[in-house]
């Protein structure tokens, strides 16, 4: 190597060695690292990891500080002993910057769920994969996703993988979404008749809108409202009409017609005698009240529920004739009729009355003719009533709410979908989600998928079975937890320990052992450290998470660390060394100082001027140092 | 001395209660000293009953001493009349607005039982915290209600006879301890103490000393008799009555002030015998200080370093121990006075803020059974000591500088105490994030994980690192070198800027935080004489305590936030912060307005730089 490239390798040490860079990246780190704790107080960790501590420019700065600590050593070859400190110092640097690079690239640093009892072999990798379970075969293919992009907060819109095919279904993946929702949908697609309309609330706090279903009243903002189907147009004029009903005697009744003349008994009398039917000499005793009835495998009526439906008693008929058993039904009232009985009174026919449940009626009710028509029928204050017609896009007043309502939509076959959507501003408790096309034939569509939801798709004739969930790695061993304990404070419930009792199996070596693993008490085996991560009960069993980790930087980071401490405390020792050979010439230097001006009275002076010398020396002794290094 | 900490603290606890009535009387005959050593459950460990109401006492007061009162007297009197003691006033509310909050007497700012209880619109917000949701956070006023139901839901359980906890356990060393109430439906084994107990509450209520002596060692004998599978060291209770008593870290404190009066005294003196004497004074408070770590050690069978309370003990013994060794090493009479007056300063903040907690609680999981708390807390502690220590010297060489100029050899010995002081606390701090680190390995498996602490912690050594390695720096950067590092800080704040674009702050603060940024990074990059090192000294430790304190209570994330505090020191730290930045602003600009008169402060001149050639 000539002279002259040899001083300029140098001077181009010099620059990217220099303090000056060290000193301008080093501020750029301490900034990019104090916004980041700042950002992630106000957002949350993983946005901070993923704008800082593991975007490009962090890593950027990080080999830049690599290339300016070892220039920084290049441009002081060769060296001297006294920069033994100053070497071993920023060796030590580098050494964790390298160590750190393992870490991050050979490092494996996964969890493990465990319940009490179980056996595991396998562990999550941290890297997202997608898990197809072939249909016939069962046989599982793991796609490992791209794992710096998925799995990240930033959404892809062009994910560029390759189709995988699986029993005649193409599975392409097209986009990936950070953070997702289920939403609920409802579409016009039902195969079986289901009404509903879509209504819109506005009032003073904007707009509000909701599917009622012609099944039960929907809150729309404050307002309840329903929506009814008229089977008839007596229906129709009495669900428009009828007031907030009042309070219908609400007695059963047991209805016996004869001759001509009826005769209503309450049930709950005829429960507890026989009640005689006027002058007939017929006297009626309930047996039994079954509010649910259905007629078992022996023929004969058996209670199923308390529910009123299907309401039906079975009573004895005491008479000149003898006492004969009947049954009757509140909503069959033909029965006796149709299936006769005996044939004595057989003119006495006996029905069973309940009444039909109070309609309990909505404020706001959307209510269908029989001939399709829409009507709004609004229940003012003092139980007054006031309707009209309903028509989509319209706007209708709600005077009691100081609101309007229009109808939106109109489905007659409505079908509540959920479906998967990504969401734009991502939650700190994210479910990542990815769009998945499927295509088989003629078929294709595309749909949302969002991780650890296991999924079987139909695609024509075809289905598939697919997971967005870990990569399961293999341990190499087997580990059972026996056990998992939360240790207590005395007479607390504050814990003091948790601990997961584990047995350890090799099956290669046969070598079978127990070990426990518990906070700041890690265990290795096969390679792997297990650390006690957290834990959670379920049902009557622990789940026990343990973090595995496998990590051969970590040894070279350590060895960093002391490599650093060491080459700190090597410099000082030789500054302070250098102060005391300062001190020493200065002392010699006040000697001949002192005699120099006679006079030893004025120590104030003295001292003064000693602390000036000193000062002078050190700082150029100071200066050599700096110099050196 | 003990007279006059007796008058302190007689004011101290009599101030807040003047002018509230004090009907109920204490019994004055009687000598609880039986009692008080009793060993019964509490908080996951076996105490004295003299901690336990030393405890108890504070909680529902605010004091451990109740109008002076024994604290073992009061929660005894609390347990054994609890009606006539409803409507004694001992729950104080001191804010004047909260009170006005609360809609409470403005005349009045100590309360009973009763009157809370009965105060509507008290009871309805702590109604309304019950329906908050599991893990929502309360807001200001609703944590003081929180504060205050705490107080009245102790004070209701001591009265109930639910918080002692004597009667010990059989069959589990770890089990729950049994109170008198429970005892006494556990058969005739416990009949004598619950005999005894109800003999010191008949003697206790009436005054009557010989009956009280007398039902107090039959209560103890007949605890000591009862079957338990563990029952807590006689010694080690000892010591903890002993600690109680002593009060170690106040004496601690009133000797280190007295040597910090010594030592400015000791500045104008200058008599080597007079510096004996400071060194001597020193170590007397640096001696106790240690006495009492090592009790506190003792009593809680761990390193005292896992709350904030204990880590300031460090922090005053680190000044300590880092001041004897400079005392020696340096020789500099600057060294005993800023270790004298910031090792009290410590632990005074300690002793008397009203939200240290000096009890020994039990720690989470994460720091138990660990070698690593006693390795790592003391260094970090002590490297905050010592940086500590450099910040004061820092203050003083900014304010002699501007003020002084002409006293240039003070200066340049107190810039060399304070280098010495940096590069000292650098190897401490990079000495503690390394064995946080390894800590972190062990527990967590990993040994870096971006946590705020961790990450606060680097940023501190970095400050420094950079201030040591521009200070040094005299090599002269080509004009394309200050070329890229323009480029790059534009780069990084063309990069990070826009990721908080969308975050809303109140008013100009983030305008004023990336100013504030920025104008940091100018002085830490360009300035590099010796008052600019002392400034940026000041900066970095500002740093040091946005790791100490900040990650808690500033930013109140990440591990290392094991659950102390709210917004209030965010508050103090930004106030002290202003107060800090305004001087140090004031003594920039005399500084700079005296310095064409007197150039040479700035880093001594150097030779021109013959960098890489051997010296």
């Amino acid at each position: 190597m000539s002279d002259s490239s040899n001083s300029a390798l140098r001077r181009i040490c010099h620059t990217f060695g220099s303090m000056w860079f060290a000193a301008v990246i080093l501020m750029l780190l301490l900034v990019g690292m104090a916004s980041a704790t700042a950002g992630e107080s106000m957002k949350s960790t993983e946005w901070a990891k993923h704008h800082f501590y593991d975007a490009w420019w962090f890593e950027g700065l990080l080999w830049l500080l690599a290339v300016n600590v070892l220039f920084s050593i290049l441009a002081r070859l060769p060296l001297a002993n006294r920069q033994i400190g100053f070497v071993i110092t920023h060796v030590g640097i580098l050494v964790i910057l390298a160590g750190a690079l393992v870490t991050k690239h050979l490092g494996v640093d996964g969890q493990l769920g465990i319940r009490e009892g179980q056996t595991m072999s396998q562990f999550l990798d941290r890297a997202d994969v997608i898990r197809f379970i072939h249909p016939d075969t069962k046989k599982e293919r793991n796609v490992l996703l791209t794992p710096s992009s998925i799995g990240g907060l930033a959404p892809i819109d062009n994910l560029t993988m390759a189709p995988i095919s699986m029993g005649g279904v193409k599975v392409t993946l097209l986009k990936y979404a950070p953070d997702s929702d289920f939403v609920q949908e409802v579409l016009n697609d039902n195969r079986t008749e289901h009404k509903a309309v879509e209504v819109v609330l506005r009032d003073a706090q904007g707009d509000a809108s909701a599917w009622v279903f012609a099944h039960g009243p929907t809150t729309i903002g404050r307002q309840r409202v329903a929506y009814r189907v008229a089977k008839d147009p007596v229906e129709f004029d009495r669900l428009l009409t009828q007031e907030a009903a009042d309070d219908v005697d609400q007695t059963k009744i047991v209805r016996i017609e004869f001759e001509t003349a009826v005769y209503e008994l309450p049930l709950n009398r005829c429960l507890k005698e026989a009640v005689p039917v006027g002058k007939t000499g017929y006297s009626v005793h309930v047996l039994r009240y079954l509010p649910h009835a259905t007629v078992g495998n022996d023929g004969k009526l058996k209670n199923v529920s308390p529910q009123p439906t299907n309401p039906a008693i079975e009573l004895e008929l005491i008479g000149p004739d003898g006492t004969q058993q009947r049954k009757a039904f509140a909503k069959f009232p033909d029965f006796s009729s149709m299936h006769g009985g005996s044939d004595a009174a057989k003119d006495l026919k006996i029905t069973f009355l309940v009444p039909t449940p109070k309609v309990n009626r909505t404020p706001i009710e959307i209510i269908e003719g029989s001939d399709g028509e829409l009507h709004v029928r609004l229940a003012l204050a003092g139980s007054k009533v006031v309707s009209q017609k309903l028509n989509i896009g319209e706007a209708v007043n709600l005077p009691q709410a100081e609101a309007t309502l229009t109808l939106a939509r109109r489905f007659d076959h409505a079908r509540q979908a959920q479906t998967v959507q990504p969401r734009e501003d991502v939650r700190d408790k994210r479910v990542p989600a990815v769009l998945v096309s499927f295509a088989s034939g003629e078929v294709r569509f595309e749909q949302w998928l969002q991780k650890y939801q296991g999924q079987r798709v139909v695609v024509g004739q075809q289905f598939v079975e697919l997971l967005y969930g870990e990569k399961e790695a293999e341990l190499g061993f087997n580990i059972r937890l026996d056990k998992f304990k939360v240790g207590r404070y005395p007479g607390t419930s504050r814990p003091r320990s948790f601990e997961s009792h584990i047995t350890l199996i090799d099956p290669d070596t046969g070598s079978v052992q127990s070990r426990v693993v518990s906070m700041n008490n890690p265990t290795q085996f096969g390679g792997y450290t297990l650390y006690q991560s957290s834990y959670r009960q379920d049902g009557d069993a622990w789940i026990s998470f343990l973090s595995v980790s496998h990590d051969p930087g970590r040894a070279i980071v350590f060895a960093g660390y002391i490599m650093l401490l060491l080459g700190m405390v090597v410099v000082l020792c030789i500054r302070m060394a250098d102060r005391q050979a300062v001190d020493k010439a200065a002392a010699a230097l006040d000697e001949r100082g002192e005699s120099a001006t006679r006079s030893g009275s004025a120590s104030g002076n003295g001292s003064r001027a000693k602390g000036s010398v000193r000062n002078k020396m050190g700082s150029k002794v100071g200066a050599q140092v700096a110099t050196a290094e | 001395m003990s007279r006059m900490l007796r008058t302190m603290l007689v004011l101290g606890v009599w101030l807040p209660f003047a002018g509230t009535a004090w009907s109920a009387d204490l019994p004055r005959t009687l000598d609880v000293e039986t009692l008080r050593a009793i060993p019964m459950q509490h908080d996951g460990r076996w105490p004295p009953l003299d901690t336990i109401a030393r405890d108890l006492v504070e909680k529902v007061t605010g004091t451990q001493f109740l109008h002076g009162e024994d604290p073992v007297l009061v929660l005894l009197a609390w347990t054994f009349d609890p009606i006539g003691w409803t409507n004694e006033p001992v729950i104080s509310i001191g804010s004047a607005a909260l009170r006005s909050e609360l809609e409470l007497p403005e005349t009045q700012s100590v309360y009973s039982l009763n009157e809370l209880a009965k105060h509507r619109p008290l009871q309805l917000l702590i109604a309304g915290l019950a329906r908050k949701a599991p893990g929502e956070k309360f807001d200001p006023l609703e944590s003081k209600v929180n504060d205050i139901d705490d107080k009245i839901m102790t004070l209701r359980q001591i009265m109930a006879g639910g918080v002692l906890h004597p009667i010990p356990n059989v069959g589990d060393p770890l089990g729950a301890w049994g109170t008198i109430k429970q005892a006494s439906t556990a058969g005739a084994t416990m009949k004598p103490a619950i005999d005894a107990w109800a003999d010191v509450r008949t003697s206790f209520l009436a005054d009557d000393a010989a009956a009280f002596a007398d039902a107090s060692s039959r209560f103890a004998g007949a605890l000591s008799a009862l079957p338990a599978a563990h029952r807590p060291d006689l010694g080690r209770l000892a010591i903890e009555l002993r600690y109680h008593k002593l009060n170690p870290y106040r004496w601690a404190w009133m000797v280190m002030v007295v040597a910090a009066m010594l030592a400015t005294v000791g500045l104008f003196v200058r008599r080597s015998w007079f510096d004996v004497l400071i060194g001597v004074t020193l170590t007397v408070g640096f001696a106790i200080l240690t006495y009492g770590l090592w009790m506190r050690w003792t009593i809680a069978g761990r390193i005292p370093a896992s709350n904030m309370f204990e880590s300031l003990l460090f922090l005053s013994w680190g000044m300590g121990a880092i001041a004897i060794l400079a005392i020696i090493v340096l020789r500099h009479r600057s060294v005993p006075l800023t270790a004298a007056i910031m090792g009290a300063v410590s632990l005074m903040l300690a002793d008397l803020l009203p939200a240290m907690d000096p009890f020994i609680r039990p720690i989470p999981p994460v720091l138990a059974d660990t070698i690593w708390m006693g390795i790592h807390v003391p260094i970090i502690m002590v490297s905050y000591s010592v940086l500590a220590l450099a910040v004061l010297i820092a203050h003083v060489q900014v304010i002699a500088m501007a003020v002084l100029p002409t006293r240039r050899g003070m200066i340049a010995r107190l810039d060399q105490v304070h280098y010495w002081y940096i590069h000292i606390g650098v190897i401490l701090l990079i000495a503690g994030i390394i064995t946080g680190s390894m800590w972190g390995a062990s527990s967590w498996g990993r040994y870096w994980g971006w946590d705020p602490k961790e990450v606060w912690s680097l940023v501190a050594a970095m400050g420094y690192l950079t201030i040591l390695h521009v200070r040094v720096d005299h090599d002269r950067v080509r004009w394309w070198g200050y070329g890229v590092g323009l480029l790059a800080v534009v780069g990084l704040a063309a990069i990070v800027l826009p990721k908080f674009a969308d975050l809303a702050t109140e008013g100009n603060g983030k305008l004023i935080a990336f100013c504030g940024a920025g104008v940091a990074m100018g002085l830490f990059l360009l300035a590099r004489g010796a008052f600019a090192t002392a400034v940026k000294s000041i900066v970095a430790f500002w740093m040091i305590l946005m790791t100490y304190l900040g990650v808690n209570y500033i930013l109140g994330i990440g591990l290392h936030s094991y659950g102390f505090g709210t917004g209030a020191v965010a508050q103090k730290m930004i106030f002290y912060g202003m107060i800090d930045l305004a001087l140090i602003a004031a003594c920039t600009v005399v500084y700079l307005l005296r310095r064409p008169r007197s150039t040479t402060y700035a880093a001594p001149a150097v030779s021109p730089p013959t960098l890489g050639a051997a010296t």
